[in-house]
């Protein structure tokens, strides 16, 4: 910025000094004419009259003068009876010259400051223009920092509420867990008793494991524990890996996972969390369908993403509840959900882990009348 | 925070008397920056008034519409033609792309008439992320549906507005176009920090959406 404001003066200066050595010179030229004009007249005069070489000096250095306006009326009446009139005399001599090269001294001065002006006007837009595009950048930057801090707030506030809530609803089935033990302990209980309250203490004990898994998945909720290592791998792997993780749970409840043929296609994504993800929505699939049941997956290529389609056939999420159902902590309404156990947070990070790598999920009705997940991942 | 859009107590009816319709009926929403929002109603519902409004597109019969704590409708008409341009980005239904024109004079068309240069290499990351670098030299008539709004989706963050007006943008296209096109709006905006409203009846697309705000008979029911 400086050296420009000083190169500006600079050629500013010099421009000055340009126009000053121009004007001396025309200046110079003119006197000289004028000075000539002065000779001929001189010679011409003591060519006629040579006696009178010095009265003629006189009048032509402005020794001798005639200062009255008699004068000037009888000087001109002269002039113009041998047809010399105003209009003669201003188109000889010096003067056109010296103007001429004057206004052409201005004009190009004027031009030459018109092409500064628009030119550092032209620097000044441009500087502008720059200071918006860096202050929008810097607000969509606060932007994006202040929704982040916002959400990790409201993050904190949730989990620590859902952390509350879990650890009351642990004491229920431990309770229960030791009256249990306590009841076989102290009476004699009868071969049917004994097989009641085996069945009573596998269920808590159930509780006890889903209670516990919900708490797993809230720890990967923690700040920077989701750390994505974005790779360029095949689908196919990854959904493998995905369908093993629910493979087991699958088979114990006659549950079977299909995947329908198609061409592996090379995503950059992070094949762990990306598994998970998909793993949650198939935990979520084997949780509420019926035994006997299939789970269908379908992989398509669109034009940026790859679709990955996960079908089962339960009982369908209502609509009114399609889109809750990605919220952080939300369970469902229906019987089924409320008796199984879970913490709400399955589907959340799927949707977190798939956001964060520009992709997306949704879940539509399926043909019939299970819910189908609609899964994208950007291909680039 | 601070609201980066926001109506206040807006009201639009049409007609009169028996044929009186409230289109937008004393309605109150607030949008925050970098939320992605989506207005669900059926049709008929005063979701696309409601847009027009947000977007200074139509003025309301009476009510504020906020855009960054400004009152748009208190600038006169050719102030709100270059807020209008500067602020928001359009993404219609109908795509609305110049037909003689290629997809990049149409996707920097709005640069252009604003008098602003094109920062090429903001846009042609755009043209990437849509996945149209190697179209760029043809005519809208030569793509197909999905291709138009992904283009459309590009002039409308061409700009850099702060916030992106889409109405029904999917309307027109098939299931698995419509999950692509509005996967590919949902990054873009969350990647350049913008605001997004999305109109739409689709429940599914509205998913995705970090709230939903459904409107019915020009009120707001659930947000």
């Amino acid at each position: 910025m400086d050296t420009g404001k000083r190169k500006r003066i600079a050629l500013a200066a010099g421009l000055f000094f340009l126009t000053l050595l121009a004007g001396l010179f025309l200046t110079e030229r003119a006197a000289r004419q004028e000075y000539e004009n002065t000779a001929r007249q001189m010679a011409a005069l003591t060519r006629q009259a040579p006696e009178e070489e010095a009265v003629f000096a006189g009048i032509l250095t402005g020794k001798i003068v005639e200062d009255s306006e008699d004068a000037v009326k009888a000087g001109t009446e002269l002039l113009e009876k041998y047809g010399y009139g105003l209009k003669d005399s201003s188109g000889t001599g010096a003067l056109p010259g010296m103007a001429g090269g004057m206004a052409l001294i201005l004009a190009a001065g004027l031009a030459a400051c018109a092409g500064l002006a628009w030119h550092s006007m032209r620097l000044k837009r441009e500087a502008r223009e720059r200071a918006d595009y860096l202050e929008e950048k810097l607000k969509e930057e606060t932007v994006r920092n202040q929704k982040m801090e916002a959400e990790l707030r409201r993050e904190e506030q949730e989990t620590k509420s859902l952390i509350t809530d879990i650890s009351h609803q642990l004491k229920t089935p431990v309770a229960s867990l030791k009256m249990s033990y306590e009841i076989e302990d102290s009476t004699e209980l009868s071969a049917e008793e004994t097989e009641e309250f085996r069945r009573k203490e596998r269920e808590d004990v159930e509780r006890l494991e889903h209670l516990l898994q919900a708490f797993t998945q809230m720890s990967k909720l923690e700040t920077g524990m989701i750390r994505l290592k974005p790779e360029k791998a095949g689908v196919k792997a990854t959904l493998a890996r995905a369908v093993a993780g629910a493979y087991a749970k699958a088979v114990d409840k006659k549950i079977s996972i299909e995947t329908e043929e198609f061409t592996d296609v090379a995503v950059v994504h992070d094949p762990g969390w990306t598994a998970e993800a998909i793993g949650n929505v198939l935990d979520n699939g084997v949780k509420y369908a019926p035994a006997g049941t299939c789970i269908s997956i379908r992989v398509s290529e669109l034009v940026s993403y790859v679709m990955i389609e996960v079908e089962d056939e339960g009982p369908g999420i209502p609509a009114e509840e399609q889109p809750r159902i990605f919220q952080r902590f939300y369970r469902g309404k229906a019987e089924a959900v409320r008796k199984a156990e879970g913490s709400g947070v399955g589907l959340y990070l799927t949707r977190r882990i798939l956001e964060e790598q520009g992709g997306t999920v949704c879940v539509k009705n399926g043909r019939t009348g299970g819910s189908k997940f609609v899964i994208t991942l950007p291909k680039e | 925070m601070k609201a980066i859009l926001e109506t206040k107590d807006l009201v639009k009816y049409y007609g009169s008397g028996d044929n009186l319709v409230k289109a937008i009926d004393h309605t109150d929403i607030r949008v925050e920056p970098g939320e992605f929002a989506a207005v669900v109603g059926r049709s008929g519902s005063g979701k696309s008034t409601l847009l027009h409004m947000l977007g200074g597109l139509d003025r309301p019969d009476s009510g504020k519409v906020l855009v960054e704590g400004r009152d748009i409708f208190r600038l006169k008409d050719d102030r709100l033609a270059v807020f209008r341009r500067r602020k928001i980005g359009f993404i219609f239904q109908s795509y609305n792309l110049v037909p003689s024109l290629n997809v990049w004079e149409n996707i920097v068309l709005p640069i252009g008439l604003d008098g602003r240069k094109v920062d090429r290499e903001y846009v042609m990351d755009i043209v990437r992320k849509i996945g149209m670098s190697d179209r760029l030299h043809a005519l809208p008539g030569t793509l197909s549906g999905g291709q138009q709004q992904r283009v459309a989706i590009a002039r409308a963050l061409a700009s850099r507005p702060a916030i992106i007006l889409a109405d029904e943008p999917t309307g027109n296209l098939d299931s698995r176009t419509e999950i692509e096109v509005v996967s590919l709006l949902k990054h873009c905006v969350t990647e350049y920090g913008q605001t997004l409203v999305m109109i739409t009846h689709d429940e599914t697309i509205a998913q995705m959406a970090d709230r939903m705000i459904v409107i019915e008979d020009g009120k707001v029911v659930r947000s």
